[in-house]
C-alpha cells in the first residue's frame, strides 16, 4: 500500500494533480478484430474459399441445414465446416457424418467466434482452393453479430417457430445479415409466424438484405439456396 | 456478454500501446455510440471484474455516450437515429446510413509516471 495516499499500489507514484497528462487515442477497440478479419478475409480470396459465417438463436436449425447443404453439394464442391459452440463436440461430428471436413471450436464461456480464433482455425483444418467454408456461430442472436470473421457474407438463420418480430427485438443481427433464412417452413400451418411481416420488418432495418424461405428438414425451398451458394462458388 | 470481451480487447489494446512506459493510466475515456449493442453498465461491470493488470488497477473508466445520426439518400438530410430500425421521419425510407452512433472508441487515457 502507497504510504502517501493509502491506494493500493506500490508508494512510488505521482501524488500531484499536474503530473496527470491526458493522451489522445481515438483507438477503435474493434481494430484488433478487423485486422484478423482482413487477413482471413484476404487468404479466402486468394485461395478462391468462399466463406459464409452462419448466425442464429440456438435450435433454429443451423446444424440441419448445414447437412443438408453438405450432402447436396459434396460431390461438386469442396465443403469444410468451423463449428463454434461453448461445449462439446457433437456438431462437428454430424458435420463429417454428412461429408465435409470440420473443426469444432469450444468457446468456453465465450458467446461469439472472434475473427483471431478463426485465424488459428483455418491454419489447423484442411481448406482446399475452390472450396466452401461455412462457419457456424455460436447460437445467440446478439454478440456474434459485432465481429466480423473475414467471411464474405453473414447469413442470418430465423425458424418460424421464433417469433416473426425477432429482426425488430434483435436489430444488431438483422443489421449486420447479408442474407437471412426463413427455415423449418413445414411447421408453418401450425405456428402464428407471419413471413411476409418478418421479411418487412428485416427489411426495414436492412433494405439491402437477400431472402429465402425453406426447410432443411423436408428439403422444400433448398434449390434455390443451393443455386445461390453455386452462383457465388462459381463466381469466386 | 460480448461486453467481457469488449473489456478485455479495451485493456489488452492499453497494454500493448503502453506495456514498456513506466505509467499507470488513471482514467479511461471509451466513447460508445447508441447504436452498437453495447450496454454501458454491462462494460463498465466487466471492466471492473478484468482490471488486475497495474496499468489499469486504479484506472476510472469513464463512458461517454454517443447519439445516433443517419443519413437519408432519398431527402438527402441528416436526422436523429433511436435505433437502427428508425426510418426518415420526413419521407418514412427505411435503412438510412448511420452517420453517428457505431462508436466504440478509446477516446483518450489520463495517465501519470510511476
Amino acid at each position: 500500500m502507497c504510504d502517501t495516499c493509502g491506494c493500493n499500489t506500490p508508494d512510488n507514484h505521482s501524488h500531484n494533480e499536474h503530473d496527470k497528462r491526458l493522451l489522445e487515442l481515438h483507438e477503435d477497440v474493434m481494430s484488433s478484430n478487423e485486422v484478423y478479419a482482413q487477413q482471413n478475409r484476404e487468404y479466402f480470396n486468394k485461395q478462391k474459399i468462399f466463406t459464409v459465417n452462419l448466425l442464429s438463436s440456438p435450435g433454429s436449425g443451423k446444424t440441419t441445414l448445414l447437412e443438408k447443404t453438405i450432402r447436396l453439394l459434396k460431390n461438386s464442391v469442396s465443403v469444410a465446416v468451423i463449428e463454434g459452440d461453448q461445449q462439446t463436440e457433437l456438431d462437428a461430428d454430424r458435420i463429417r457424418s454428412a461429408g465435409a471436413n470440420a473443426l469444432q471450436i469450444n468457446t468456453g464461456a465465450g458467446c461469439h467466434l472472434d475473427a483471431h480464433q478463426i485465424s488459428h482455425a483455418i491454419k489447423e483444418i484442411e481448406l482446399d482452393s475452390n472450396s466452401l467454408l461455412m462457419i457456424e456461430n455460436v447460437g445467440n442472436l446478439v454478440c456474434p453479430s459485432m465481429f466480423n470473421l473475414g467471411e464474405h457474407f453473414k447469413v442470418v438463420i430465423l425458424s418460424v417457430t421464433e417469433g416473426d418480430d425477432k429482426p425488430l427485438k434483435y436489430p444488431h443481427m438483422f443489421h449486420a445479415a447479408d442474407i437471412v433464412v426463413f427455415n423449418k417452413t413445414d411447421l408453418l400451418p401450425y405456428v402464428d409466424f407471419d413471413i411476409e411481416k418478418s421479411q418487412s420488418y428485416a427489411k426495414q432495418i436492412n433494405p439491402k438484405v437477400i431472402t429465402f424461405e425453406l426447410s432443411a428438414k423436408t428439403g422444400e425451398g433448398m434449390t434455390d439456396w443451393i443455386d445461390w451458394l453455386k452462383l457465388n462458388l462459381t463466381n469466386k | 456478454m460480448h461486453e467481457l470481451s469488449i473489456a478485455s480487447s479495451i485493456i489488452d489494446s492499453l497494454k500493448a500501446k503502453f506495456q514498456d512506459e513506466r505509467l499507470q493510466i488513471t482514467e479511461i475515456n471509451l466513447q460508445v455510440g447508441k447504436l452498437t449493442c453495447l450496454l454501458p453498465e454491462s462494460l463498465q461491470f466487466c471492466f471492473d471484474s478484468l482490471r488486475q493488470d497495474k496499468l489499469v488497477k486504479n484506472a476510472t473508466l469513464k463512458i461517454e455516450t454517443i447519439n445516433g445520426t443517419g443519413f437519408c439518400q432519398e431527402c438527402n438530410e441528416k436526422y436523429p437515429m433511436e435505433a437502427l430500425y428508425t426510418v426518415c421521419p420526413k419521407c418514412q425510407t427505411p435503412g438510412m446510413e448511420i452517420v453517428q452512433g457505431n462508436e466504440l472508441k478509446i477516446k483518450s487515457v489520463e495517465v501519470e509516471d510511476v
